[in-house]
């Protein structure tokens, strides 16, 4: 019994390794997504649409060792809440890798607009928030640190006040329909990496319930119950 | 059939017999003393030879006996020395400040606390997750390479070094350090080269260049000589501006600084009032605040915060001036809703020549050394400075100086 638990846990741990893989293969690509909008560099652009791939097959392995442990394990209580999160985890790197997919694609469809400084050093900004953001979700995980967990939504608080006021450098655009053009484009971005930090958050939301066991959202001032850690 | 008989019994056994086989002999012997002539003869002899043989096995057990116990001694004080010394690196791994593990055959069998720390109590399971970096090395110093890679931890973030080698018989050992300040050192050293190199040479190639235009033009086109020689003059301010921080910061940097008791509220108001004619929306709010200071250069401090804020607070923005003092210590608050500090840039922008916008902050007049003469203000004060700020937002600087002279 004792050995198929430890086989068990093994199991766990390479799946807990192959997420790392994804967080850190979708840190890489959202850096570079954004390199690439800053530097104009279409071939990075490039570089990250065709990137995204490796993601996505990293992400049909989790799901395909994911329900064979299932099918052979069937685990209760904490071992079922970190199968649960192991799952809803890849899936949100998943959509992450998408996000910085859908940011390269922008860059290469603007590659001729005019740009706004302003706007990219938002846009730079939003992106040096989400990225540790995501590290830092991941290393909740790792050390299951229900502290480092708790501190991602204040850590997405100015990433969500750069995207809502991300309309007003847009709109001091106007005048120059090719710019507008091309920062009504880069809402979506900012829009993107703004989806990265909830994403971030989402899984130091899983970690919370992997380690106290109660199922919360976390934006609700939600501290967990003396004890329950 | 193979004996199950423990070796040390055995031996035992066995010296248990020839003990026995002599105390036999002499009891034959005895038995023999009854007996008719010649047997008495004979038990005599088999009693001496019984006796004798038994004072001999007796000798050789004492002698066997004290070499034994003085064996046991030896390893018993051989043990001690082991315990202490596996005690004393102990200690020694645990109380160091950097990250220490040992990996044998691809797994982690030893990790000190502070290793613990950075790659969680999880670290020593089979396959435990570790980050790439850790992974990497790992493999590299496995296959016989010493490498060495980066990872990200804590927060705020913190660069973290990982170095593996191989060390032999499939051991791999791993060291984990800090280098956030190192590295932070390293870039500033090499942009500071870069920029000061920048800030000098710029204005005087401009004003190399307009002063050739205006020779070319002195005769034929009045309108041009009067435009450039403005260029000229707008650098050659410039540069002088740059050389008189550049001086403030070496006189600063000489660490000498008369002290004296002075109000704080009424060396910031002096500021603050010629700041008002340029820009009367800003605010000032503060009650007489004594401390021990040097007026002109806690003057020359304030002077540079409000400049920082008003150069980066559109007109109709808001900049609040105000002082606060608590726990021994007066506080001078510079508050801006102006354009904010981007998150990545903060911990570099009290270095010399250092620009959050290079382009936008030479054209409106600053010398990228304002910031960093606070700083030294504030360290001569035994004080510090601090900086709050979001993008789009705004920022707080607060100039901390303590109310007390320093020691």
């Amino acid at each position: 019994m004792t050995e198929f638990r430890s086989i068990f846990h093994a199991e766990l741990n390479q799946l807990e390794v192959l997420l790392l893989d994804m967080s850190e293969l979708a840190e890489v690509q959202i850096n570079n997504a954004v390199e690439a909008l800053l530097q104009g560099d279409a071939e990075l652009a490039h570089s990250v649409v065709l990137g995204d791939r490796e993601i996505d097959q990293l992400y049909v392995e989790v799901e395909r060792r994911w329900h064979e442990v299932m099918a052979r394990q069937t685990p209760v209580a904490s071992d079922l809440r970190l199968m649960s999160l192991i799952l809803q985890a890849g899936h949100s790197l998943e959509r992450m890798g998408d996000q910085a997919s859908n940011i390269a694609k922008i860059v290469e469809a603007t590659s001729t607009l005019p740009t706004n400084r302003t706007i990219l050093l938002h846009i730079r900004e939003m992106r040096s928030i989400v990225v540790p953001m995501v590290e830092t979700a991941m290393e909740a995980l790792v050390k299951r640190d229900l502290n480092l967990a708790l501190r991602l939504p204040e850590l997405d608080d100015p990433a969500d006040w750069l995207n809502r006021n991300m309309w007003k450098e847009v709109a001091a655009c106007a005048s120059n329909p090719e710019m507008l053009e091309w920062a009504v484009h880069m809402m979506l971005v900012s829009r993107a990496l703004e989806r990265v930090g909830d994403r971030a958050v989402d899984i130091g939301e899983q970690v919370a319930f992997l380690l106290t066991g109660e199922q919360h959202e976390f934006p609700e001032g939600w501290v967990p119950a003396p004890g329950s850690a | 059939m193979v004996s199950s008989v423990p070796p040390r019994a055995r031996r035992i056994g066995a010296t248990l017999a020839r003990w026995a086989a002599s105390a036999s002999l002499a009891a034959a012997g005895v038995a023999a003393l009854q007996a008719p002539p010649p047997w008495p003869w004979v038990g005599v002899g088999a009693v001496v030879l019984g006796v004798v043989s038994l004072m001999l096995r007796y000798r050789i057990h004492r002698r066997e006996r004290s070499a034994a116990e003085t064996r046991i001694e030896q390893l018993e004080a051989d043990q001690l020395e082991v315990s202490r010394s596996r005690y004393l690196y102990g200690s020694l791994l645990s109380s160091l400040p950097v990250g220490v593990v040992a990996v044998q055959s691809g797994q982690v069998v030893y990790a000190n606390p502070a290793a613990i720390e950075v790659l969680g109590e999880r670290v020593t399971q089979a396959g435990a997750p570790m980050p790439g970096a850790v992974r990497e090395v790992i493999e590299e110093a496995v296959a016989g390479r010493s490498s060495s890679g980066r990872f990200s931890q804590g927060l705020p973030r913190r660069v973290m070094e990982v170095a593996a080698r191989p060390v032999g018989e499939g051991l791999v050992l791993l060291h984990l350090s800090d280098i956030t300040e190192r590295s932070r050192i390293d870039r500033m050293r090499q942009d500071f080269v870069i920029a000061a190199s920048h800030e000098l040479k710029t204005p005087v190639a401009a004003i190399k260049a307009a002063a050739e235009t205006v020779l070319l033009a002195l005769e034929e086109d009045h309108d041009v000589v009067s435009s450039f020689s403005g260029r000229i003059l707008d650098n050659a301010v410039r540069m002088s501006r740059t050389v008189s921080d550049l001086l403030d910061l070496s006189r600063l940097e000489s660490g000498i600084l008369p002290l004296e008791a002075c109000d704080l509220a009424e060396v910031v108001g002096e500021v603050v009032e010629r700041f008002v004619t340029a820009r009367p929306s800003i605010e000032w709010d503060a009650e007489p605040t004594q401390v021990m200071g040097n007026p002109s250069y806690l003057a020359l401090a304030c002077r540079n915060l409000l400049e920082n804020a008003v150069r980066h607070t559109q007109e109709d923005g808001r900049i609040r001036v105000a002082i606060a003092a608590a726990e021994g210590e007066a506080t001078v608050v510079v508050t801006d809703n102006g354009t904010g500090i981007p998150s990545d840039e903060l911990p570099r922008i009290f270095e010399r020549f250092y620009r959050v916008d290079a382009a936008r902050s030479r054209a409106t007049g600053g010398t990228g050394l304002g910031l960093a003469i606070v700083k030294h203000v504030a360290d001569l004060h035994d004080g510090r400075i601090e900086v709050e700020s979001r993008l789009g937002q705004g920022s707080t600087f607060r100039l901390r100086i303590p109310v007390r002279p320093p020691l």
